[in-house]
């Protein structure tokens, strides 16, 4: 064992020789000497093999996928436990001369073996393929991907991939790129929802850092609120949702920073005319790293101004105010080998004001704040712990004044969420298990009036206490070299507790105490994942899932604007249920481009309606007693084909889809479309790099119209003309369409730091897309003649804009 | 309350947001309707206009307008005891110029009313009371206007706390027949019940065929104000019409679509009873 050892080691190896020497020097002054004979030899041998020239083997580990480092992977030589990957997946060896086997493990990676010869120093750059493979996921990352690995990796988006996007208005968006990838269908301009194969908004967690982001979106949906610096990895499962997530319907979308420890100072900078952002990095000591990143827009100075002053003010609403801020801090340390502490903190939110032309005061404000701890523990070689804090809150203000009257209504959620999942590699199997409790507090419309000092009595505001008590356990298991599956389940217990007050059918009420118990249910949300491969490039997945979703995201608006709440399961609000299968072929062609075709079919019970809009709010009416509910029906046949190398690059995506809606009191029971209900959806985009400094790109985006309720007939009430309206979702949009471009060029990098200039135009053809549609009467009663047009109401006509963006690094 | 809804009539439409002309568009499902407006007024006798809903999108003139009004129809007024025929006149104060007027029975406060229409075998019933009138305190001007050349309206009242009341407030200038409401026109006293509650008036537009609005008064005008007690009914349909009409074009709130209309049978509208007091004032702040 000792000898064999001293064959592979390095430092390890003289530590061992040394106390074998040792032992063996005092066994032969013992006298023992024909039985240490044999022993010496051996040592002797051991002098040998030490005192060849050994030459040092140092490599890197990346992820195939997002090309990140790979830290905490064991290398090992013939099979001996050998080295571990830092922070950034480097590693080293001192070897003799020969012929090895390298074995890289890591708990969340295929292992790896690797034959190498060594007859001098060498450096190595080995590519690890996740075992998560199995699962059906996005990766946005940090680094261009570069996949040539047997497992396939069907939808992958890096972050290379973002900035080859056209940005709009400067500002590169990781959530906005995931709406051009096939299934998660976009909602239109000034609409940050994704509306992930056939589902609603609602139904997607996002989650960043491990806490719940409530509504990831700035300026009115233009943005989202990820910063693209200060994020590093964007993942979106939309089918077989892993069992450590639950409680959505449609799809995870996990946002995380940078984990790493960096070792050096390094800064990061851009400015357009909409917005800046500075993104630092610095390490502390060895083991403790903070970065920080800020972005504000200054539209306040730069945007309204100009449109003042062409002449907007005198229509009917002035002095528009708008700006928003997103702040991040994060804090990597690592605790000896094995353990890391993370520190996350998230603050943002918009601030939008105008005055109508009445002196009227209006303004919409919300805020996000999520903030997590996690702390991640390796314990041997195949086992990690996760073990994460975090709160997430959001607030949201809509109100208006004119002199001493006040009016508004607000709308608040408070999040408290402890998870800690194990993760345990044995041999073929990857199994997770873990447990979850998150505490929710809703405060979904709280209005208020006050006219000339007089407040309104809205009596207790509409206030649900729930929580969520959930186990999980999932195992990905790899029969053989070809097969593959997943299979996980969540178990949650979920209760709706006090203080409030349930009114009964016949009117009476029962009043329940802080802490007791309304209602409660249990439900199950198993996944299962089949994989098999058919040959090196292509390979067929199963998969199915059950969700339960016991919150609902109630539109209010006729957009997605962020007016819209959420309300949380109660036993008079049944739960959103929806079951997913699927069935995808991935193929790869070579190392140049990758493809898939992927089938789905869902369906979704519990869904929701709001049967009032906005204005109803303000009255502080029960929601739970305002609510129509439905079910739902989608499936679809998603194709992609992506180009990874060569000078051009980019990727086709086209959906043939088709999602409805199915509620009792809704066209009388009959089957309509959902909103976003979009037959075709195609997404092209494109990127060339002409040389060093110029790179293009350009993305086209065709989706059907969206579905609207037009008016059937007018009639007349006191003069004015009132629309009839028809089926709801009857009617369709007219189809979006659009083109963006950029240029960017990249001047010569400097020592120190690298500087690019970027040229974008959003909507180059200058397409009115529309977000809504009416209708307008005009005339005049008394010359007794009426016109009637359809108006639509179109946000984003051509937009140029130009970003400069600066890189420093130390040293 | 519903000053909230008037002022998004003037937010983002035309504005911040283009507009544009689209091609039309036709949709099934059109059903014919008989479209009713009546109301009895304390003191004073029924009226009732009739028309029909129609599928129009394009311009219309006087002769298709003329067209949708129902001249012919069987419409009685009773008051429990009593019941009368309405007859139909000629009367350019209202669009369209025809309506149907009682002359023997008279709106009294406290008491319940039922309208019934007869009209191409169709049978349309309603019924409406009158509430207790309630009086303004006060009634006063501020200058507003960026030579305070203007005026704006303001009114107080105090609410009966033993009393489950709805209010609307309307005005009206020169010799316009009907009254105006004003931009925060329905009130419900489960927000200020037993208070005293001063309204910020703004005058609302004549109807929703135009986007111009003047929300104040020219300085020294003459100023007539309605203050109105309106049955749970007339709240309803008046909030959700106001509703659909100053809010369907804004595309922060869309429709809902939903008008409370009170008429039961083949047909849409409201029968209401409406208890007030008027008041005359010269707008001098």
């Amino acid at each position: 064992m000792i000898i064999f050892t001293v064959y592979t080691g390095g430092i390890i190896l003289h530590f061992y020789t040394s106390t074998v020497l040792y032992s063996i020097i005092g066994i032969l002054f013992r006298g023992r000497w024909l039985k240490s004979f044999f022993v010496l030899s051996l040592v002797l041998l051991v002098q040998r093999v030490y005192c060849q020239e050994r030459y040092i083997l140092e490599g890197y580990l990346y992820d195939a996928v997002s090309q990140q480092s790979v830290p905490d992977a064991a290398v090992k030589v013939n099979d001996a436990a050998k080295s571990t990957s830092d922070e950034k997946g480097y590693f080293s060896l001192k070897l003799p001369a020969g012929e090895y086997i390298l074995s890289v493990t890591h708990l969340a990676y295929d292992t790896l073996h690797y034959k190498i010869r060594i007859e001098g120093n060498k450096l190595l750059r080995l590519e690890l393929s996740k075992k998560s493979a199995v699962m059906s996921e996005v990766t946005v990352s940090a680094k261009a991907g570069n996949s040539n690995t047997l497992a396939p990796s069907p939808q992958t988006l890096t972050k290379k991939d973002i900035e080859k996007m056209p940005a709009f208005l400067g500002q590169r968006d990781p959530l906005k790129a995931l709406q051009a990838l096939p299934g998660s269908g976009k909602g239109g301009d000034g609409n940050a929802g994704l509306y992930v194969r056939g589902g609603t908004s609602g139904q997607n967690l996002t989650v960043f850092n491990d806490a719940v982001i409530y509504n990831p979106s700035h300026l009115l949906g233009f943005f989202s609120i990820f910063n693209s610096s200060s994020v590093s990895e964007i993942k979106m499962y939309k089918s077989a949702i892993p069992a450590e997530y639950g409680g959505r319907l449609s799809s995870i979308i996990e946002v995380n920073s940078s984990k790493k420890v960096v070792d050096s100072v390094s800064a990061e900078g851009d400015v357009s005319i909409l917005a800046a952002s500075v993104n630092v990095e610095v390490p502390i000591t060895s083991n403790w790293s903070v970065s920080s990143s800020v972005r504000k827009t200054f539209m306040n100075y730069t945007v309204w101004p100009q449109l003042s002053g062409l002449g907007l003010s005198a229509r009917t609403f002035n002095n528009i105010r708008y700006d928003f801020f997103d702040l991040n801090l994060n804090s990597n340390l690592r605790i000896g080998k094995s353990n890391y502490l993370y520190f996350s903190a998230y603050n943002g939110g918009d601030d939008f004001g105008f005055n109508a032309r009445i002196n009227v005061n209006n303004t919409m404000d919300w805020q996000n704040t999520a903030s997590s701890l996690t702390w991640k523990s390796l314990i041997g070689d195949n086992v990690m712990v996760n073990t994460t804090a975090s709160y997430s809150g959001y607030h949201f203000n809509f109100g208006l004044q004119q002199d001493n009257f006040l009016a508004g209504i607000s709308s608040d959620i408070k999040d408290y969420n402890l998870k800690s999942i194990a993760s345990v590699y044995l041999n073929k199997h990857y199994l997770k298990a873990g447990i979850q409790y998150t505490d929710h507090k809703f405060r979904p419309n709280t209005p208020y009036i006050t006219s000339f000092g007089l407040a309104y009595e809205f009596g207790t505001p509409n206030t649900y206490y729930t929580d969520e008590a959930a186990v999980f356990i999932s195992d990905e298991f790899q029969i053989s070299d070809r097969t593959g599956i997943y299979a996980g389940a969540r178990l949650t217990r979920y209760r709706h507790k006090g203080p409030y007050t349930l009114v009964n059918e016949d009117k009476t009420e029962n009043s329940f105490g802080s802490g007791s118990v309304i209602s409660s249910f249990n439900f199950i949300e198993p996944s299962f994942t089949l994989r098999q491969s058919l040959t090196n490039s292509s390979s067929l997945k199963l998969s199915y899932s059950r969700n339960v979703q016991p919150l609902h995201l109630i539109s209010v608006t006729a957009v997605n604007f962020p007016a819209d709440f959420w309300m949380p399961s109660l036993s008079s609000v049944p739960v959103e249920t929806g079951n997913q299968i699927s069935a995808g072929y991935f193929k790869n062609f070579g190392r140049k481009y990758e493809s898939y075709i992927d089938v789905y079919y869902k369906n979704m019970q519990g869904l929701v309606e709001f049967s009032g809009g906005i204005m109803n709010l303000i009255d502080n009416l029960k929601i739970e007693n305002n609510l129509l509910f439905g079910s739902g029906e989608a499936y679809g046949i998603e194709f992609f084909i992506k180009k990874k190398t060569g000078k051009l690059t980019g990727w086709v995506g086209y959906t043939l889809a088709k999602s409805s809606r199915n509620f009792d009191d809704i066209n009388n029971g009959r089957e309509f479309p959902a909103k976003y209900d979009r037959r075709h959806d195609l997404s092209v985009v494109s990127s060339y790099s002409l040389n060093r400094g110029w790179s293009f790109s350009g993305s086209f985006t065709y989706a059907t119209g969206s579905a609207y309720t037009s008016p059937i007939s007018r009639y007349l009430i006191s003069g004015n003309v009132v629309n009839e309206y028809g089926d709801f979702n009857g009617s369709r949009m007219p189809a979006y369409h659009r083109m963006d471009l950029s240029a960017t060029y990249k001047f010569r990098p400097k020592k120190r730091y690298r500087t690019e200039l970027s040229f974008s135009v959003y909507n180059i053809y200058n397409r009115q897309n529309p977000i809504y549609l009416y209708f307008q009467a005009e005339g005049n009663l008394k010359e007794q003649r009426i016109a009637v047009s359809s108006k639509s109401v179109a946000i984003l006509p051509v937009l140029p804009s130009i970003n400069y963006r600066l890189f420093l690094k130390q040293n | 309350m519903r000053k909230l809804e008037a002022i998004f009539l003037l937010l983002f439409l035309c504005g911040f947001f283009g507009c544009k002309k689209e091609p039309s568009t036709t949709s099934g499902g059109y059903k014919p309707k008989v479209v009713v407006e009546g109301w009895i007024e304390q003191g004073d006798y029924p009226y009732v206009i009739l028309t029909r809903n129609i599928p129009f999108f394009s311009a219309m003139d006087s002769a298709q307008l003329s067209n949708f009004v129902i001249r012919h129809a069987k419409v009685s007024v009773s008051d429990g005891t009593q019941t009368e025929i309405l007859t139909s006149k000629r009367d350019t104060n209202y669009f369209p110029p025809y309506i149907y007027r009682g002359s023997e029975i008279r709106g009294e406060a406290g008491k319940t009313y039922t309208l019934q229409i007869e009209f191409e075998g169709k049978v349309l019933v309603s019924t409406t009371t009158i509430p207790p009138r309630v009086a303004l305190d006060s009634l006063w001007f501020i200058a507003k206007g960026d030579n305070n050349e203007k005026a704006q309206l303001f009114v107080k009242f105090r609410d009966n706390p033993n009393q489950k009341n709805y209010y609307k407030l309307y005005t009206k200038t020169g010799s316009t027949k009907r009254y105006t409401p004003t931009l925060l026109s329905n009130q419900d006293d489960k927000y200020f019940n037993g208070k005293e509650l001063i309204i910020q008036a703004n005058r609302g537009p004549v109807n929703n065929l135009t986007i111009k609005n003047d929300p104040y008064f020219a300085k020294g005008e003459t100023v007539m104000v309605k203050f109105s007690s309106i049955p749970k009914e007339g709240y309803e349909f008046w909030s959700s019409f106001q509703d659909e009409i100053l809010n369907s074009s804004n595309p922060l709130i869309g429709s809902t679509g939903r008008i409370k209309s009170n008429i039961r049978g083949a047909g849409i509208g409201i029968w209401c009873g409406y208890g007030s007091f008027q008041y005359q004032i010269k707008a001098l702040p």
